[in-house]
């Protein structure tokens, strides 16, 4: 199952790349720039497929090596044209080094469909005659049937565990090669080679293919097609002897692959493409590649998440991938969340929604700071457009309990200034209760004790104010303003007998009137007053306002001794 | 729908050019094309820096036989420019494609066959259709410079002849505006004090919002005051407002309306009896950007999330429950059937889905920048 997911996922990585290579073949001018981008993404394709049927595949279910690296040769490296066009228009195909070279070819990649059709458009059609030369036609032509033959009946792969399918069929290969003499050795000598390829002669294998990869493959195909991936490594010396290996880096890392020094192989990868570097050093750790080379010690566990972070850095600047480049940081276990907390809080946004999902990346990967950091930003984005209600919510989100109180302040000051409950339709807007932030609750108390007065339910109007004082929450001078409030409710509750306060209300009433006229703030409250009187009698029409406090003062003694002597009574 | 089976996968669909990331899908419900296999929608794009794209596409449908699920072709046929991230869309009648943008603006597109001229733009490739802007005004604005996002619009029923339309954004103000004058209609400038993030309009005489503080606010259009404020009370503590992210209409009771909120919950209200919410349920585990009833199946509630996946609620044998502790809690209930629809290799958001009754397809965009669609 684990293999079957490693294949159903390495099947994706290979579909995204055959995809980008498809899509840019279509471009119908290829530039330079496009033409490197094709060569490099059909490299990539061909070191991550190598490392599928490598590495990914273990058990002998799946496992069909030599196969496989065949299919992988004639895809990622299949045979051009050029030989073609030139036997095209070449009178005596047999006669030319260029068929023959071709035919090779196709038998060392096991192509044997196309190698049966080469074969057959030298056949000569001929009478049966005496003539000697049409006598040595039909020897060749029989030959040629031979060879066909024998190719249709190579064995299949299932029938190797038997081993006896697999003898037979090389000793009709080797019987046949005996018994061809020709008087054309030009003849005699390809058509042994072809038998010698098939038969797995590594000489004829190695001295017939056009480079290392096409005589490895062949090596293992012809030669030694139940090949493990561990038994891979020693074919190579011959081949190695025999050829070089360029020094790009994708011959390099594909020799290296074959060598299992994976570590080495990644080395390489580097310089040809950084997605291909990370991804498939990730997909590689998820393999029990260890095992694979008998325990020996990987690097690649070390490196998958430098890997994995040097490829998402730049998505995480990107104005449209950020959000792809987060996602690989969550699965990089160690040092994933440095980094998304460094560029978390870089990401702009000029909207609602874009910030939701900027948060949710904070949410979900625990980054509480910049969260909070990201909802005050928000929040004081509404702040310099004076949108309060916005800021209100985003700043208890945030926990800004210092801001809420400068907000608060502002709204405190506006009704010092005028009179003017402002803020009522910003608080229809925002949860309160008594878990609230203290400052926003006292916002929603001050405003609730306003509309209490204006229905002249004054006894819970009282009540409201009593928990405003308390809260001690507004400054010290906006205090004084709440004491001017209980001045006309005392002499309510005089003038109709109603016990808005107790005795203890009043005598806190005296306390806060002291702490009001405290000489600290004796400018501060100096000037509210000033600014107070400017509008109070023409909107409530009674001269409670002053600067001594003393109207609260015489107010608080009158219903003091009317309380008491309602008490006596 | 009984055979709603429990993992519905949908279909990736890998496209070379959305445009980026999708916001907005939209079927062109307009047309009833039975005879034709050909279905049109248009999808929106957001958060490309300079410009996004609105791309115009059919999808055609090949039946093979019965049984046989039918295979489907997607073809863009038209591509424009958009400023500013797609925030709502609706095709209306006459050929036209309305949008909002997060710049603020109202715009709607002209949608012109071009195989009926001999005109063929050679920007927007092999396509057969233009889509040529004809209205673009921006509405919402927190001050001169600075723009609010328009969230969402809704049109006055019966209007479609000469639509009259609501738009709300950021700023909360609702505008509304008939998209054959060059005047707004009317602007009610605080229906509310923080954002404002959808907007019905089932009745001639009742707009439906939805804010970030988790209100739901009905007004009458002729008002400036909302006539009735109530928020979702489905989550505790009871202070915790959930903004609400989307609203939706009932196929058939125009006084039921659902609404996904941020926490990923689904919530269905009566807007005669809007004390407290009717039914909820939480098919997702983050922000549900929109929800949609089946047209058919009118106790069915498709949503779509942050968390990369679709929800379909069946809230046909919905029981409320009972707590004694906390009887705010009862729209909490049993039997409310859940499947989630997602592409198993897909964790970005899907922004936004819609559902062609008569094709039965139900089609989605979102963060990864592919379509991913299904039958249903």
């Amino acid at each position: 199952m684990r293999e079957k997911l490693l294949c159903d996922i390495s099947w994706n990585y290979v579909n995204a790349i055959v995809n980008h290579i498809k899509s840019l073949q279509e471009i119908p001018i290829k530039d330079k720039q496009i033409q490197n981008e094709i060569s490099t993404f059909r490299d990539m394709m061909a070191i991550w497929e190598l490392c599928r049927i490598m590495y990914f595949i273990k058990s002998e279910r799946y496992q069909r090596l030599s196969t496989d690296l065949l299919t992988w040769l004639n895809e990622c490296y299949p045979l051009g044209e050029e030989e073609l066009n030139e036997l095209r228009d070449s009178p005596n195909l047999r006669n030319t080094v260029t068929f023959w070279s071709r035919l090779y070819k196709l038998i060392l990649r096991g192509l044997f469909p196309q190698a049966i059709n080469f074969l057959r458009s030298i056949i000569m059609a001929v009478e049966i005659t005496s003539d000697q030369i049409i006598n040595r036609e039909i020897i060749i032509n029989d030959i040629i049937q031979s060879v066909i033959k024998c190719i249709k009946s190579r064995p299949k792969m299932s029938s190797y565990d038997t081993g006896l399918a697999w003898r037979n069929w090389l000793s009709q290969c080797s019987q046949l090669q005996k018994s061809i003499i020709l008087e054309n050795k030009f003849l005699e000598e390809n058509f042994i080679m072809i038998l010698k390829i098939l038969s797995g002669d590594p000489d004829a294998i190695l001295a017939k293919s056009s480079s290392w990869l096409e005589g490895l493959v062949a090596l293992v195909y012809h030669k030694y097609p139940k090949c493990e991936t561990s038994d891979v490594r020693s074919t190579l010396g011959p081949v190695f002897i025999r050829f070089s290996v360029h020094p790009d880096p994708t011959s390099q890392a594909l020799k290296r692959i074959f060598y299992q020094r994976i570590d080495d192989a990644l080395s390489y990868c580097k310089h040809i493409d950084p997605w291909l570097l990370s991804h498939l050093t990730d997909l590689l750790c998820k393999t029990d590649l260890d095992e694979t080379i008998g325990g020996k010690s990987l690097l690649l566990h070390q490196h998958r998440e430098g890997y994995l972070i040097k490829f998402a850095e730049p998505l995480l600047t990107h104005s449209t991938l950020w959000q792809v480049g987060f996602k690989y940081l969550e699965h990089c276990e160690k040092f994933g969340k440095v980094f998304m907390e460094e560029f978390v809080g870089k990401i702009p946004f000029d909207n609602e929604r874009k910030f939701e999902k900027i948060l949710k990346i904070c949410e979900d990967n625990g980054l509480k700071f910049d969260e909070k950091c990201i909802i005050t930003t928000m929040g004081t984005k509404y702040m310099q457009i004076k949108r309060y209600a916005s800021t209100i919510i985003y700043y208890m989100r945030a926990g800004k309990d210092e801001s809420l109180k400068a907000i608060c302040n502002i709204f405190l000051t506006q009704y010092v200034e005028s009179g003017k409950i402002m803020f009522s339709e910003v608080l229809d807007s925002i949860p309160v209760d008594k878990n609230s932030n203290e400052s926003v609750n006292f916002l929603s108390r001050y405003r609730l004790y306003h509309s209490l007065i204006q229905d002249e339910f004054y006894v819970q109007a009282a009540q409201v104010l009593v928990e405003c004082l308390r809260s001690e929450i507004s400054p010290k001078e906006f205090w004084g303003v709440l004491l001017f409030h209980t001045v006309p409710l005392m002499k309510l509750g005089r003038r109709k007998g109603i016990k808005l306060f107790e005795k203890i209300h009043i005598d806190e009433f005296i306390y806060y009137c002291s702490q009001v006229l405290d000489k600290r703030i004796e400018d501060s409250w100096l000037k509210l007053v000033q600014r107070m009187k400017r509008w109070h009698y023409k909107e409530t029409g009674y001269f409670d306002i002053s600067e001594d406090l003393n109207p609260v003062k015489i107010e608080c003694e009158r219903y003091k001794k009317n309380l008491e002597k309602n008490h006596s009574v | 729908m009984d055979n709603l089976s429990s993992t519905y996968d949908l279909l990736g669909l890998s496209t070379k050019s959305t445009g980026g990331k999708i916001s907005k899908v939209r079927f062109d419900n307009t047309k009833q094309e039975f005879e034709s296999n050909e279905v049109l929608f248009a999808t929106g794009s957001w958060d490309t820096p300079k410009e996004n794209t609105l791309l115009l596409w059919n999808v055609e449908q090949v039946s093979f036989g019965l049984g046989e699920q039918p295979s489907l072709t997607f073809s863009v046929l038209g591509k424009t420019t958009h400023e500013g991230d797609v925030t709502d869309m609706r095709f209306i009648g006459d050929n036209i494609l309305l949008t909002s943008s997060s710049n603020g603006s109202l715009n709607a597109f002209q949608i012109i066959n071009t195989n009926t001229s001999d005109f063929m733009d050679q920007s927007v490739g092999t396509s057969n259709y233009q889509l040529q802007m004809i209205m673009n005004r921006r509405l919402h604005s927190f001050t001169d410079t600075k723009n609010a996002s328009l969230n969402s619009f809704a049109i006055k029923p019966h209007s479609i002849n000469d639509p009259l339309v609501a738009t709300v954004g950021e700023d909360g103000r609702i505008v509304i505006v008939r998209i054959e004058d060059s005047v707004k209609d009317h602007v009610i400038e605080d229906a509310d004090a923080s954002s404002i993030k959808a907007i019905l309009w089932p009745r001639s005489n009742e707009i439906i919002l939805a804010n970030g503080c988790g209100q739901l606010r009905i007004f009458d259009p002729r008002e400036n005051k909302p006539t009735t404020i109530c928020h979702d009370c489905c989550y505790s503590p009871i202070n915790i407002r959930v903004p609400i992210n989307c609203l939706a209409f009932h196929p058939s009771k125009v006084h039921k309306v659902a609404s996904g909120n941020n926490k990923g919950g689904v919530t269905i209200w009566d807007t005669r009896k809007l004390t407290e919410p009717e039914k909820h349920a939480q098919p997702h585990n983050s922000r549900v950007w929109e929800v949609f009833y089946h047209p058919y199946y009118q106790e069915l509630l498709f949503s779509c999330s942050e968390d990369g996946t679709i929800g379909a609620v069946n809230f046909a044998d919905f029981t409320p429950t009972f707590s004694s502790q906390d009887s705010m809690n009862a729209v909490k209930g049993q039997n409310v059937t859940i499947r989630k629809i997602g592409f198993k290799s897909n964790e970005l958001p899907i922004n936004s889905i819609d559902y062609h009754p008569h094709s039965k397809l139900l089609i989605s965009g979102g963060d990864n920048e592919n379509l991913l669609y299904t039958l249903i």
